[in-house]
């Protein structure tokens, strides 16, 4: 019975290991194609910040929500926002494609969960995303909401940590 | 199939509001989500007779409900010569209405247009800020403009603007034995969009607007590009009602909320529509503004992607507004939620998903069979007005019955009462109602002559007494199943009774008296 | 949080330091000619029996509130961003004093040196960008809408580095509002063009022209042969020798040259040089040449003279100043 027992908790440790490490493979593999996501300017924000409608994806709505804004937050500073009717585009933070698998450590903490970027983001949707805001896809939920990313803020955070170049940088 | 079958039981036993419509929502057509408040005139369709300053008057004095905007055009009025006798046709309209120049009026009304053709955005910016919805208020405080631009939200409010034209007909006058005089109308209601497109509120600033520093040959043109202004006003739906009243003024008023209502189950621009922002109990921000009352009903959608990424709309089950909320303010982003109680669908209802509003009129109708009570086997027809929903899920009734027993023959054994009903619901599922009823049971033969005699018909009958329980499951809503255990008391009131209940007993073994009875039967609710 | 950033911003100058410093480009803003056409701020001067319209910067920031709201909203983010703008009003009120100087300066051999408001400008402020901005506000009914076109300028080569135009939201709310909204608007776009133009010259230097013109009383034609250390070379051989020793990367254009004119562009030059005390400056077209046309005298012993247009094109004169 003892000996039932002790192969059994073995092998649920094996297991739950193993899919922990998959897990974080999972993450480090999605961390590296992470493009996949749409990202509109909504309006021109107040100073200092970007207001923008942003799409994510997660099994569950809290998780999408959370997922979202990581992608806001992203955008920011690999992809840029584009622009709209009545706000031009704003160019990525970090222009330089080698960025991210450059400095990858640092965004993995940066982008952890409950992570130092949640401090540049804050979501301005009413509530919860409702309407065709959140919508059920194969494997979770799809949701948009509307934030405003402290840019300004993110830039001078990235310039201090040495990842951005500062444009006074040479001078 | 449901819907069909809703839509001609509907169409049959009321044969009240029915209504045709020229822009129905495919059934593959995604439910839009959003609202926005729309703005209307009334207007009175004159034949040239008598009864023009009476249905004139019902129509000038309307107000509609709080979740339209008016624009009080100068055009209250149109003529169509034609008998009264006969509907207008929508070609008719079509021809009356392209000759009046409603979107011009309706542009005057709104940027409030003086006799110098200079005009103001007062009343958009009021009915901007007033739409207003929470999400508004807070994405203004995160863009730059701010708070100041909610106001010009409303610019976007102006194609909303519809003109409704009522057509009163076929009056058919009689008066009781009394004396008394009754009008019993018919009613039909066209409605029409303001034509703009997508440039035509733009176009129509730099055609028409004038400024302040504009000389006076600029001003002359500007005043004539108004006056040339080509807008077309676009049918969008059509309904008819049939009503009665006391006079054809007082019908004309019933008909009008009645058009109104249908109108509103014909133009999906007019059915509110908003987020569900919690759950136990389910909460959205509407109330007052956009006319909600107590037992509303909305259908809840939820929306979901399929794997091309089409975007679709899932129906989920019918909820009641219990607790309505008055927001008749401004937003200031903190708007207070109306409550709503579930009533149908297998799913519970989740935060986010759309609610839609979907009018019934809250009445149940009940085919039964009934075993036991007063009689062996009786069968008839139950009906239920819905009255009052709580957000816990209790309901009040007005209840209705009409029963015949099948083995009464020669004799004719009718019951019929009113009553009132207190529903409990444990789950949404299931409803539990205590009842009771009060009626008369009546026994008459085939060639009895009751008419003219009402101590005829007091002393054939009984009075009849009922409380009793009554159990409705949903089966697929609005058809539930229903059983009622009852307990009816008879007291006869007078001598026929007894003799015509004798004689059932001495011929037939089948008398009416005092016992407990049980019915099944099915309720669909319109 | 500021300590931090204060300490990171002291580490990253330090590293910095590693590869010298340049000064810092002055940024100014400058309201576009259309502007001023549009809104009547020009002046209008009989020259050479023609009139001649130049736009009169010191009344369009006297009399356009707006534009100085569009000025200071641009001057805010560009402070956070370590970059003081330049105030035009005060280089307009300093020039207004240097003005009669200028209309008494003639050239030795009586040419009068010509220059158009603003390169006079360019070249006094001593800008090296130059923000050129136009916006318009359009009417639509009861509504505003602010449609803008901001071009910030290398001075030295009149090249745009960054082109931002667009409109504000359509709305009945203060002007200044959507003024505001502007800026911020094209704001990341036009910072990301600057770092751009920046980075471009910390690698390549910067951009200027240079034009040599021939007087009569020079002694050679610019394609003969004159002996310089005892060899034969072509005038215009001999410069270019110059110039791929002395540009970055020994980058320039030869362009239109004739024996009485040569004229270089796209001659990419340091961004700093040394002094003779050995201390690193900033140059412009005028301090890039100077060295050249030393040595110019030097080797050829003709009158050389050097008159700059701007901040990045310059002439040199041979065989009068």
């Amino acid at each position: 019975m003892r000996k039932t027992l002790l192969i059994a908790l073995t092998m649920l440790v094996t297991l739950s290991a193993v899919s922990v490490s998959a897990q974080n493979k999972d993450r480090r593999k999605s961390f590296k194609s992470w493009d996949n996501y749409e990202i509109t300017t909504e309006k021109v924000g107040v100073d200092g910040t970007k207001f923008v409608k942003v799409w994510g994806f997660g099994k569950t709505v809290d998780a999408a929500t959370m997922n979202a804004k990581e992608n806001a937050v992203h955008a920011c500073i690999f992809r840029g926002l584009p622009g709209s009717a009545t706000a031009m585009s704003t160019p990525p933070i970090c222009p330089n494609p080698d960025t991210m698998s450059a400095n990858e450590d640092y965004f993995q903490k940066f982008f952890a969960a409950g992570g130092p970027y949640l401090a540049y983001v804050s979501m301005t949707t009413d509530g919860v995303p409702s309407g065709t805001d959140k919508r059920k896809v194969k494997g979770g939920y799809k949701v948009g909401i509307y934030v405003q990313v402290m840019y300004d803020n993110l830039k001078r955070k990235l310039e201090a940590d040495g990842i951005a170049r500062k444009l006074s940088s040479g001078f | 199939m449901l819907r069909k079958l809703c839509f001609l039981a509907a169409l049959m036993l009321l044969a009240g509001i029915s209504a045709g419509a020229q822009e129905k929502i495919p059934s593959r057509k995604v439910v839009t989500s959003d609202y926005n408040r729309n703005s209307i005139s009334m207007v009175a369709v004159q034949r040239g007779d008598s009864f023009d300053s009476e249905v004139t008057s019902a129509v000038k004095s309307f107000s509609p409900s709080q979740k339209f905007d008016v624009n009080n055009i100068s055009t209250k009025t149109i003529r169509i010569r034609k008998s009264r006798d006969e509907a207008v046709s929508q070609s008719e309209m079509d021809e009356a209405v392209s000759a009046t120049p409603f979107a011009r009026e309706i542009l005057s009304s709104i940027f409030n247009r003086d006799s110098q053709g200079m005009m103001d955005d007062k009343t958009v910016r009021y009915r901007g800020n007033y739409d207003a919805k929470d999400q508004d208020v807070i994405n203004a405080r995160a863009s730059r403009v701010g708070t100041d631009a909610l106001g010009d939200l409303g610019h976007a409010l102006v194609k909303g603007s519809y003109v409704v034209l009522t057509d009163i007909y076929g009056i058919d006058r009689s008066v009781d034995r009394q004396g008394n005089v009754h009008y019993a109308i018919r009613s039909q209601a066209y409605a029409y969009k303001i034509g703009l497109g997508e440039n035509g509120l733009s176009d129509f600033y730099e055609q028409c607007w004038i400024y302040d520093d504009d000389d006076d040959a600029t001003r002359a043109a500007k005043r004539r590009a108004f006056q040339n202004l080509a807008i077309d006003m676009v049918p969008v739906a059509h309904a008819t009602s049939f009503l009665s009243g006391s006079s054809v003024e007082d019908a004309t008023e019933s008909a009008l909320s009645s058009l109104i209502t249908a109108l509103e189950n014909r133009i999906p621009e007019w059915e509110v529509a908003v987020g569900i922002i919690a759950t136990k109990p389910l909460r959205a921000k509407i109330g007052t503004k956009e006319g909600l009352t107590n037992g509303a009903r909305y259908r809840a959608y939820s929306y979901s992607e399929d794997r091309s990424g089409r975007l679709k709309s899932v129906p989920r089950g019918f909820i009641r507004a219990t607790t309505i909320s008055s927001n008749t303010g401004m937003s200031i982003g903190a708007t207070e939620p109306s409550e709503f109680y579930q009533i149908s669908g297998l799913a519970n209802i989740e935060e986010g998903w759309t609610i839609k509003q979907s009018n019934d009129a809250g009445i149940g109708i009940m085919p039964y069979v009934r075993v036991g009570g007063i009689c062996t086997v009786s069968a008839g027809l139950d009906l239920d007005w819905l009255m009052k929903t709580t957000t816990h899920g209790s309901m009040q009734y007005l209840l209705a019955t009409i029963g015949l027993d099948v083995n009464s023959n020669p004799y004719t054994a009718v019951n019929f009462g009113l009553g009132y009903g207190y529903a409990l619901h444990l789950t949404r599922f299931f409803e539990l109602m205590p009842y009771g009823i009060l009626g008369l049971d009546h026994l008459g033969l085939s060639d009895d002559d009751i008419s003219g005699d009402d101590s005829r018909f007091i002393r054939s009958s009984a009075l009849m007494l009922e409380p009793g329980i009554r159990v409705a499951a949903n089966v697929a809503y609005p058809l539930q199943v229903y059983a009622k255990v009852c307990a009816d008391l008879l007291l006869p009131l007078g001598d026929i009774y007894k003799r015509y209940n004798e004689s059932m007993e001495y011929y037939y073994n089948n008398n009416h008296h005092s016992g407990v009875g049980i019915q099944f039967g099915v309720k669909w609710t319109f | 949080m500021k300590k931090t950033l204060a300490i990171a911003a002291l580490l990253l100058s330090v590293c910095v330091t590693g590869w010298s410093q340049a000064k810092k480009p002055t940024i100014m803003v400058v309201p576009a000619d259309a502007f001023c056409e549009r809104n009547g701020y020009v002046q209008r001067v009989g020259a050479m029996g023609e009139t001649v319209s130049s736009p009169d910067y010191s009344r369009a920031m006297k009399e356009n509130a707006d534009i100085r709201t569009l000025v200071s909203a641009m001057a805010d983010f560009m402070a956070k961003n370590d970059f003081p703008i330049q105030s035009l009003e005060q280089e307009l009120k300093r020039l207004q004093t240097e003005d009669a100087e200028m209309a008494m300066m003639t050239g030795r051999s009586g040419g009068e040196i010509e220059e158009t408001p603003l390169e006079r400008l360019r070249r006094n402020a001593r800008a090296d960008i130059i923000l050129d901005l136009d916006y318009e506000i359009h009417r639509v009914g009861p509504q505003k809408q602010v449609s803008f076109n901001l071009q910030a300028i290398d001075a030295y080569s009149s090249k745009i580095i960054s082109g931002n135009t667009g409109v504000s939201s359509a709305a009945n709310v203060p002007l200044t509002s959507l003024l505001e909204e502007c800026v911020l608007s094209f704001k990341d776009n036009f910072l990301s063009g600057l770092q751009h133009y920046f980075d471009d010259l910390f690698a390549n230097g910067r951009e200027i022209s240079i034009t040599f013109l021939r007087y009569d009383n020079c002694p050679f034609y610019f394609d003969d042969d004159i002996e310089i250390d005892g060899e034969d070379y072509e005038f215009g051989e001999w410069v270019e020798e110059w110039l791929q020793d002395n540009t970055v990367n020994g980058r320039f254009t030869t362009g239109a040259s004739s024996g009485n004119r040569l004229r270089y562009t796209q001659v990419r030059i340091p961004l700093y040089s040394q002094n003779r005390r050995g201390r690193d400056v900033a140059i412009d077209a005028d301090d890039y040449v100077r060295p050249l046309v030393r040595e110019l005298k030097k080797q050829l012993g003709v009158t050389v003279g050097a008159s700059p247009r701007g901040l990045g094109d310059v002439w040199i004169t041979v065989g009068d100043k």
